[in-house]
C-alpha cells in the first residue's frame, strides 16, 4: 500500500501545529490524503457495507461519513498510515447504526400503518439470482457474523486484522468464521434444494 | 453423509466478491469535499445522532467507543450529541446447543440506559433481532430484524407487540423456543415475572395454543456462564460466575459446577469447582501464574444425557 506510506509522510512533514497558517498546512495535507484514500478504497468500502447493509444507497452514505469523519480528525490521527484501518472500522461501525437506524424505521411505520416495510428501492438493482441469494442469506446471520465473514472472504483480513477491526478476540473471530460459514453453506445449500 | 456443495468454504471468497460484483458506487468525492471544505467543516453525524436521538438501544455504539479507544484510534462518535449515556447492562436469551437440544443461555449486553422499564424490556428484545444478535459464537437466535415494536405492561400481563413479519417466527418448529427467548429477556429486563403476551396487528398470538405465556424452565440451558463476557480480557484474577438450570438441580442432585481454563493446545491452564448457591455460582480464582494468551473458559456440569458445558473466549494479558 504505497500510497499510503506516501499519504502518511504528507501528514508528518507538516507542522505539527494544526493551528494559523500550519492549520492550512494540515488541512490541505488531509484533503490530499482523503483523496487519494479515495481513489484507494471507496469502491472497495461501499461494497463493504453492501454486504453488511443491503443497500447501495445507504451504503454509500455510510462511507461518505467516515471519509468526512476521517478528514475531521485527520490532524488527530496518531499513525496516518493505518487511515484505511480506521475508514474500515468506521465504515463497519456506521453500518451497524444505519442498521439500527432503518429498524427504528421500520418499526416507527409498523406501528403507524401496521404493515411491513417493503424492501429497499435499491434492493433490485443489487443482483440478480446467486447474487441476490448470496446477500439475503448474509443478512440471516447474526450481525457479527455476518461482519466477520465481509472481513475475512471479501476484504482478505486477517485473523488479526479482524480482530482489531472488531474489537474482539482472535479466538471469536475464528468461532464466528467457522460458525458463520457453515450457517451461510446451511443458508445457501437450502436454497439449493428448494431450487431443485 | 454431508455431500460437498458448491457453496463449500474455499468459494465463500468468490461468492462474496461477486454477489456485490454488480455494484457500481456513484462517485461521492464532490460531496466528501464540500462537506470537508473549511472554515465550515460541518459534518453530519445522521446515523449516529437520529439513533441516539430516538432513544434506540445502540449497543453498537456503545461498543464502537469502546473499541475505538482500545486500538489507539480517534473515537468514532466522541462529540457531545454522539455520547451515549452509562449504559445498562441488560439479560438476553439466546439459543444455543446442548446434550438435551436446545436449550436458552443468558448473555449480557450493554445498551443506553433508560429510566422506563418498557423502553429498556423494549431495548433488551432488540438485542434478539439477528441484526444485533449474540456476542458468543456458539448461540444463535430466532428473531428476525424489526421482530420487536413495543413493550407495555398492565396490571395483569406484560404486552410485547410485533412486526407482521415475526409472526412467522412463531409459527414455525421454534415458536416455543422463540417465545421463550422474549418471555425470560423481557421479565429479566423488567424484573417482573407477570405473564407474557405476544401481540400482531391481528391481535394475540398463540404459542402452543396459549396466548398467557409463563416461564419454561425446562429450556434453559443446564449451565450458562455470566461472566466473564464473551472476548473478555483479565489479568492475574479471574472472576467465573453463572447460573445453572433448575432441572438440572433437581434431576442430578447437582450441587456444584466445574470450571476449566484451557489452552488453544486443549491443555488445562486452570480449573475449579464452585459449589452452588441456589442456582448461582461464583468463584475468583489466582491466574497470575497462567501464561498471557488467548483460553477457552468452559463451565461444566452433568446432565441425563451426557455433559453439558457453556464456554467463553478469554484473553489473560
Amino acid at each position: 500500500m504505497t500510497i499510503h506510506a506516501t499519504v502518511g509522510h504528507a501528514v508528518l512533514g507538516a507542522s505539527p501545529a494544526p493551528w494559523g497558517s500550519a492549520g492550512h498546512v494540515v488541512t490541505e495535507a488531509a484533503d490530499l490524503a482523503i483523496e487519494e484514500l479515495y481513489v484507494a478504497h471507496w469502491d472497495q468500502l461501499v461494497r463493504l457495507s453492501v454486504l453488511l447493509v443491503h443497500d447501495q444507497g445507504q451504503a454509500e452514505e455510510v462511507v461518505q461519513d467516515a471519509f468526512v469523519e476521517l478528514h475531521r480528525r485527520w490532524s488527530r490521527l496518531e499513525d496516518p498510515d493505518r487511515a484505511p484501518a480506521y475508514l474500515r472500522q468506521t465504515v463497519v461501525n456506521r453500518s451497524r447504526s444505519a442498521l439500527r437506524h432503518r429498524g427504528v424505521v421500520r418499526r416507527h411505520l409498523a406501528r403507524q400503518q401496521r404493515v411491513d416495510v417493503a424492501p429497499a428501492a435499491d434492493q433490485p438493482v443489487l443482483a440478480d439470482g446467486q447474487r441476490r441469494t448470496v446477500l439475503a442469506a448474509l443478512q440471516q446471520l447474526p450481525r457479527r457474523q455476518r461482519e466477520v465473514l465481509a472481513l475475512r472472504y471479501y476484504l482478505e483480513l486477517s485473523e488479526a486484522e479482524i480482530a482489531e477491526t472488531l474489537g474482539v478476540s482472535r479466538g471469536a473471530v475464528k468461532s464466528h468464521a467457522s460458525r458463520g460459514a457453515a450457517a451461510l453453506r446451511r443458508l445457501l445449500a437450502d436454497h439449493d434444494s428448494e431450487d431443485v | 453423509m454431508d455431500e460437498p456443495t458448491r457453496h463449500d468454504q474455499s468459494d465463500l471468497g468468490h461468492l462474496l466478491r461477486d454477489a456485490v460484483a454488480d455494484v457500481v458506487p456513484r462517485d461521492h468525492l464532490g460531496e466528501i469535499r464540500q462537506r470537508t471544505r473549511r472554515p465550515a467543516a460541518r459534518t453530519r453525524q445522521r446515523w449516529a445522532a437520529a439513533v441516539l436521538g430516538a432513544g434506540v438501544a445502540t449497543a453498537a455504539v456503545v461498543g464502537a467507543v469502546a473499541l475505538a479507544g482500545k486500538l489507539g484510534l480517534p473515537g468514532v462518535d466522541s462529540d457531545p450529541a454522539g455520547t451515549p449515556g452509562r449504559p445498562d447492562a441488560l439479560a438476553a436469551y439466546f439459543v444455543g446447543d446442548t446434550p438435551l437440544g436446545p436449550r436458552l443461555f443468558r448473555e449480557f449486553q450493554a445498551v443506553p440506559t433508560s429510566s422506563s422499564g418498557e423502553e429498556r424490556a423494549l431495548a433488551a428484545l432488540r438485542l434478539l433481532e439477528v441484526d444485533a444478535g449474540p456476542d458468543d459464537p456458539d448461540y444463535r437466535t430466532n428473531w428476525t430484524d424489526g421482530s420487536f415494536a413495543a413493550v407495555r405492561v398492565d396490571d395483569d400481563r406484560i404486552r410485547i407487540e410485533v412486526s407482521d413479519s415475526a409472526t412467522a417466527v412463531l409459527a414455525g418448529p421454534d415458536a416455543r423456543q422463540a417465545a421463550q427467548q422474549a418471555v425470560l429477556t423481557a421479565q429479566a429486563a423488567l424484573g417482573d415475572t407477570r405473564p407474557v403476551r405476544l401481540e400482531a396487528a391481528a391481535g394475540p398470538l398463540a404459542v402452543d395454543g396459549l396466548t398467557e405465556l409463563g416461564r419454561e424452565r425446562r429450556l434453559l440451558a443446564p449451565v450458562s456462564i455470566t461472566d466473564p463476557v464473551e472476548g473478555h480480557s483479565v489479568d492475574d484474577r479471574l472472576t467465573v460466575r453463572g447460573t445453572v438450570g433448575p432441572v438440572q438441580v433437581e434431576q442430578e442432585a447437582l450441587g456444584a459446577v466445574d470450571w476449566e481454563l484451557r489452552a488453544d493446545d486443549g491443555s488445562v491452564a486452570e480449573s475449579g469447582s464452585v459449589p452452588l448457591d441456589g442456582l448461582a455460582w461464583e468463584e475468583t480464582a489466582d491466574i497470575a501464574a497462567v501464561p498471557a494468551g488467548s483460553y477457552l473458559l468452559v463451565a461444566v456440569v452433568p446432565t441425563t444425557a451426557g455433559p453439558a458445558t457453556d464456554t467463553r473466549t478469554v484473553t489473560v494479558r
